[in-house]
């Protein structure tokens, strides 16, 4: 296909494949060798790039989403060659070794000192937490957006992009655009096997790591503003299936009512990651290890899916019905997902439990729910993921605790059972132990307050 | 603050600016429009036999230009390791072999029109397999029974031992004292075993390698390499061709950490260029490196130690079981050092044993990574000396400072272990170990933290740990450093010098020590680096040796220039030459106030009179390698509930001599100390029972990011080596051998629980706790 999109303010034209990654675009069509690849999984950020001035990784982008898009890259910044005052504060501050992180770690500055011109550091950890650097140990990195920051570093608006212009140039359109939700439930009827794409966070590493073609149609879903909007509808929470991980990190309304789903949000992948990876696309990927399905579990959320026959609402125990299925019909497409309003005092907790606290691949994730009424314990619900092919509520242990006065007896047999009931193929003795231990926590903050 | 005008000042990186634009080219970056693309087969068998190979299909694929396999490639033995010649690693592998002896050992080589079409072809090759028994266990690799994976013509071309009969790559031993008499006495033996594991270097550039030719029909290589003059002098025996034929560049590196210490992917992209007559190339994808690149070798240290009843270590016998993988780049040099580069610390010892063996395995290829075996060998000494110290009722720190190595002091060990051959006998001239010691045991909180067991809440618990090494500074004896250095009218100066800067910033440190002789700012110092057919012969960036050696070599040009600089001055002003100095970049004469400027001084000897070029070169070599010594400390947090270990604090207080770049050498210290926290807490290779790798990308191999890191406090601690430049040592490696011992240190400090086999996963610190009874 050719398709045309602004490189740092200018329009180019390139032409091929939908699922062409922009990393490979912009170095080999377009000579900007300043993006480097450095895992090809959007995993260590060297090859960030602003898309429409958020930060994502290039590697992770299918050039058909780039159409009628701004991109902005490293050699953006400094047009003659004479350096920004952010870069230049990378200069100053030591924090350029080999390099090779450097275009990627200043894109990701970048894209943060656009939002937040004085960031903090705890800010400037979590902008640049999908990073990796092997040289230094980060700390002349943050220096160097602190410095940047203190002399008073400004971003210019990402630049404009030119109009979405798209010819198809193979047989049988592969690419498809719908601008409407109608339009999109149409191509679904019409062509079952168009793979509809959000984020792309998952499809693009799954088609590089297995050396796959990739679908043959695909449909971008970025542009149905029917997916998006987080809102409050008759005391339920109605979350856009398009919203991305970092809208939904960032709503005050999520982190007000489902703090479990705000905390789930945040820990998805660094911030090029979140920026793109949807709500509805961890769910209907359906990875045992997704992060959010244990959260929708334990939350009683169901999810809306609709096609041109009309529209029903499966409960989140429905939605996974296998390893990687759904249960998603070829002519449906998730439009949101409904979360009812907890109940007064309700508690929530989510853990995720990985060898290393940033972006793992989850080994164990966690997620409890409940609230104190009379004294008793109500409302349980107990959601785990990542140790089985679907997440799955523990429901022989909501049943027993639900009702229960909490005491220290409660509190232990409800790690025994909540040991039973974790049946992980691998680390078995251990997911099985921790899950155990979590439950207690959760329970023992109703005794030992903290 | 620094004696020096230039030296000891953290002055612009040469390259930091072409970086941060992001115009700095690595290898892939350079234009490579009609190169033919490189793809490879890999082998899926641990250990298998190639019966057939047929490329009939994959040659059908249409943009194929040529497929290699051993059906068409000479049989040249080989090591790929980038060592000095002859290297002292087994020649035990080809470029394409009838056996594979791992997964992910090369199979076959495509080169076509796209990458697309040369995967497509990789993929339509059809082997035929013959299983043969694999071998993953070290342990069993000696028994008479073992699947033997190499043997023929296979062998050490140095007199070392090599034994593949036994699947020994190499072994090592030395032996002083009366070893058993001491253990006899000894009122304390402490005998434990520990595991330390494969881990891959992760440097962020993938290894990429292009190829192509000259106006006179020779190979030119732009590779991303530490080894430029070892990869010409290797890819040209490999392909049977004279060195002369070969030009290697080193562009811009992105980090290497001993992983490009290897010829790894030199020999093929050569291969198929000279072959095809086509520029060639090759990028390796995060799997590929993984899979195929080098490693840490993984080592079972079983370690007795025998003390007297004030904890003095009186015995020591250290047994080391490395496995090689399937082939044996540096495993002898690796074995050795996991002694060599750390029981001289520990020189009050009367009586000890080092043995070791490297054996082969069907499980992937060890090699250099920073640190080369002493960060092994410290994680099993350093865990040892803090339970003899608390043993003794001492604290650990006056313990260390007893027991350790001091300026003018020596070891026997210094010239038991040497690289390939025996070592230096050697004085250590600099040591502020202990000034390490009480800095960072500030840093850290030592007293107030140490034996505390803080609890923050009922389910964590605190404690510090601290961990002591040593390094070497370049190896004595062997390596080689050269550069040339010219004047020019403006008063700059070109410094060609044979090093290689994999993004260290040792271009920069380079000038520095240039720049400090000649009196000028760095700027006037032109530094190429890294080009065999421009700069004079380096063995280049690996056994910390840059900043050391090619720094010394680059001083003694300096020097001969200054030499130079003042003859021409001499003339020029007409006074007697002993009366002159340079100051500020000027030819001084101190008792007229006379001066003439270089750029004066420059143009008389390029135009005037006694025309001649200001020009020298020089080489070094050390007749000892000065270790650089270190004290880490680590602050650590255990959850009991999920076996969670985090390190909240990480000190490390080294004693580089006299930094170069101040903030290059903490650079330097903070990475390896970061890369050893990853290596410590989750870092490893995780296996199938078929020997294939299952976490062979960044999303299951985690190194450590921003959200993992503790608070880091890196503190220089002045000394002055007298045989390097300017008085500086090494910095770049040492790094990296303290944070697993003293993470483990602090880990014991906080729970009284010993753990001997890294990395620390939560699933492993939760059954340590419950197997002491502690959780």
């Amino acid at each position: 296909m050719i398709l045309s999109f602004a490189v740092n303010g200018k329009t180019v034209t390139v032409e091929g494949p939908p699922l062409r990654r922009l990393l490979d675009v912009l170095r080999e069509d377009l000579g900007l060798t300043g993006t480097k690849e450095g895992c090809g999984e959007g995993e260590c950020g060297a090859c960030a790039v602003l898309l429409d001035g958020h930060l994502v990784n290039s590697c992770l982008v299918p050039l058909f989403q780039v159409a009628g898009r701004s991109v902005e890259t490293i050699e953006g910044m400094a047009p003659q060659g004479s350096p920004d005052a952010l870069q230049r504060a990378f200069m100053d501050e030591g924090a350029v070794q080999c390099g090779f992180c450097t275009p990627g770690m200043v894109m990701a500055s970048r894209a943060l000192l656009r939002e937040n011109p004085s960031p903090r550091r705890k800010e400037i950890r979590t902008a640049l937490a999908g990073n990796l650097c092997r040289c230094t140990g980060y700390e002349p990195i943050f220096r160097a957006v602190e410095g940047a920051a203190a002399a008073g570093y400004e971003v210019a608006p990402p630049p404009p992009a030119p109009e979405f212009r798209v010819t198809c140039t193979e047989e049988g359109r592969i690419a498809f655009f719908p601008e409407s939700l109608p339009e999109a439930l149409e191509i679904l009827r019409q062509h079952p096997d168009a793979v509809p794409v959000a984020g792309a966070t998952d499809l693009l590493p799954d088609l590089t790591r297995g050396g796959l073609p990739g679908p043959h149609r695909v449909m971008d879903l970025t542009r149905l503003e029917e997916l998006r909007g987080i809102r409050e509808e008759d005391g339920v929470l109605v979350l856009g299936a398009g919203e991305t991980f970092a809208s939904l990190g960032r709503s005050p309304l999520v982190r007000r009512l489902f703090p479990s789903l705000g905390e789930c949000a945040a820990s998805v992948g660094g911030v090029a990651v979140q920026n793109r990876a949807t709500l509805g696309g961890n769910v209907m990927n359906a990875s045992a290890a997704a992060d959010s399905p244990p959260v929708l579990l334990a939350l009683d959320a169901r999810g809306v899916l609709v096609s041109g026959e009309g529209t029903r609402e499966v409960p989140a125990k429905e939605l996974w019905t296998a390893y990687r299925r759904t249960a998603r019909r070829p002519d449906e497409l998730l439009t949101a997902v409904k979360i009812p309003r907890p109940a007064p005092g309700t508690r929530e907790a989510f853990f995720k439990l990985g060898p290393r606290r940033a972006l793992v691949i989850s080994r164990l994730t966690l997620v409890c729910a409940a609230r104190l009424e009379e004294g008793r314990w109500r409302g349980v619900r107990i959601a785990v993921g990542s140790v089985a092919p679907v997440p799955h509520r523990l429901e022989e242990l909501e049943t027993f605790l639900e009702g229960r006065v909490p005491e220290e007896g409660a509190v232990r047999e409800a790690r025994r059972l909540a040991e039973d009931l974790l049946r992980p193929r691998t680390s078995r003795e251990y997911r099985r132990d921790v899950g155990g231990n979590l439950v207690g926590r959760f329970l023992s903050s109703w005794i030992s307050p903290r | 603050m620094s004696e020096f005008q230039v030296v000891g000042h953290s002055v612009t990186k040469y390259d930091a600016l072409a970086l941060a634009t992001g115009e700095a080219r690595f290898t892939d970056d350079f234009p490579h429009e009609g190169f033919l693309e490189l793809a490879l087969l890999w082998s899926s068998h641990a250990h298998a036999e190639i019966v057939s190979l047929d490329t009939s299909e994959a040659e059908g694929v249409p943009g194929v230009v040529a497929i290699f396999s051993a059906a068409n490639v000479p049989r040249v033995l080989y090591t790929s390791a980038g060592q000095g010649a002859p290297e002292p690693s087994p020649y035990d592998m080809v470029l394409f072999d009838t056996t594979v002896r791992h997964v992910g050992d090369r199979v076959a080589l495509v080169a076509a029109e796209s990458l697309a079409a040369a995967r497509e072809a990789v993929g339509k090759i059809r082997v035929e397999w013959k299983p043969l028994p694999p071998l993953f266990d070290a342990e069993a690799a000696r028994d008479e029974g073992a699947p033997k994976l190499h043997g023929g013509d296979h062998h050490a071309p140095l007199p070392v031992p090599y034994d593949p009969g036994h699947n020994l790559a190499a072994s090592v031993s030395f032996d002083f004292g009366d070893r058993e008499g001491a253990f006899d006495r000894a009122t304390r033996v402490e005998e434990h075993e520990y595991r330390v594991q494969y881990a891959s270097h992760c440097a962020l550039e993938p290894h990429a390698a292009l190829a192509s030719f000259d106006e006179r029909g020779r190979l030119v290589l732009v590779s991303s390499t530490q080894v430029p003059f070892h990869a010409r002098r290797i890819t040209a025996r490999v392909l049977q061709i004279p060195t002369g034929m070969v030009r290697v560049i080193k562009p811009r590196i992105g980090g290497g950490f001993g992983g490009k210490q290897e010829v790894l992917i030199e020999p093929l992209v050569a291969l198929a260029a000279w072959r095809t007559k086509r520029p060639c190339r090759l990028v390796l994808s995060r799997e590929e490196v993984f899979v195929s690149g080098r490693t840490r070798h993984p080592v079972r240290l079983r370690l007795r130690t025998g003390a007297d009843p004030r904890g003095n270590l009186t015995a020591l016998d250290l047994d080391a079981l490395m496995g090689a993988g399937a082939y044996g780049p540096h495993a002898l040099t690796v074995l050795s050092m996991v002694g060599g580069k750390t029981l001289p610390l520990f020189n009050k010892i009367p009586a000890m044993r080092f043995q070791g063996n490297s054996v082969y395995t069907n499980l992937p290829v060890g090699g250099a990574y920073r640190g080369y075996g002493a960060t092994q060998g410290f994680f099993a000494l350093n865990q040892q000396i803090d339970m003899h110290a608390r043993e003794a009722g001492e604290d650990v720190i006056s313990w260390i400072k007893r027991q350790t190595i001091r300026a003018g002091e020596t070891s026997p060990v210094f010239k038991a272990l040497g690289e390939g051959k025996e070592g230096v006998d050697q004085i250590v001239r600099s040591c502020a170990l202990e000034a390490c010691l009480d800095r960072g045991a500030e840093a850290i909180g030592w007293k107030e933290k140490r034996g505390r067991r803080l609890c923050p809440t009922p389910d964590t618990v605190r404690g510090v740990g601290v961990a002591v090494a040593m390094q070497g500074s370049a190896i004595p004896s062997i390596d080689l450093a050269s550069v040339s250095l010219k004047m020019n009218e403006d008063g700059s100066f070109n410094l060609l010098a044979g090093a290689a800067d994999l993004g260290t910033g040792a271009d920069t440190a380079l000038g520095q020590i240039v720049a400090e002789v000649l009196t000028v700012p760095t700027e006037k110092i032109v530094v190429l680096s890294g080009d065999t057919d421009v700069t004079p012969f380096d063995v280049g960036a690996y056994a910390s040796s840059t900043t050391y050696l090619s720094g010394k070599a680059a001083e003694k040009a300096a020097r001969d220039v200054a030499s130079q600089i003042l003859a021409v001055g001499a003339r020029m002003l007409e006074v007697p030459r002993e009366e002159l100095t340079l100051a500020a970049g000027r030819v001084c004469h101190a008792p007229s106030g006379r001066s003439v400027s270089l750029e004066e001084v420059a143009c008389d000897a390029l135009y005037a009179r006694d025309q001649h070029q200001i020009q020298a070169s020089a080489s070094h070599v050390a007749p000892e390698s000065p270790p650089p010594f270190l004290a880490q400390f680590a602050e650590v947090e255990v959850d009991r509930r999920t076996g969670h270990l985090r390190v909240i604090k990480f000190v490390s207080a080294v004693d580089c001599g006299q930094p170069i770049h101040p903030a290059l050498a903490e650079g330097q210290v903070e990475g390896a100390a970061l890369n050893g926290i990853g290596y410590a807490l989750w870092e490893e290779y995780r296996f199938d029972g078929q020997g294939r790798l299952t976490n062979p990308n960044f999303w299951d191999y985690k190194i450590p990011g921003v959200r993992d890191l503790p608070e880091m406090v890196t503190i220089l601690v002045p000394s002055s080596e007298p045989s390097g430049p300017f008085g500086a040592k090494s910095v770049s490696e040492i790094g990296i051998n303290g944070p697993g011992p003293a993470i483990a240190n602090a880990f014991f400090d906080a729970t009284g629980v010993r753990l001997f086999d890294q990395p620390f996963t939560p699933e492993k610190v939760l059954r340590a706790l419950r197997e002491a009874g502690g959780s």
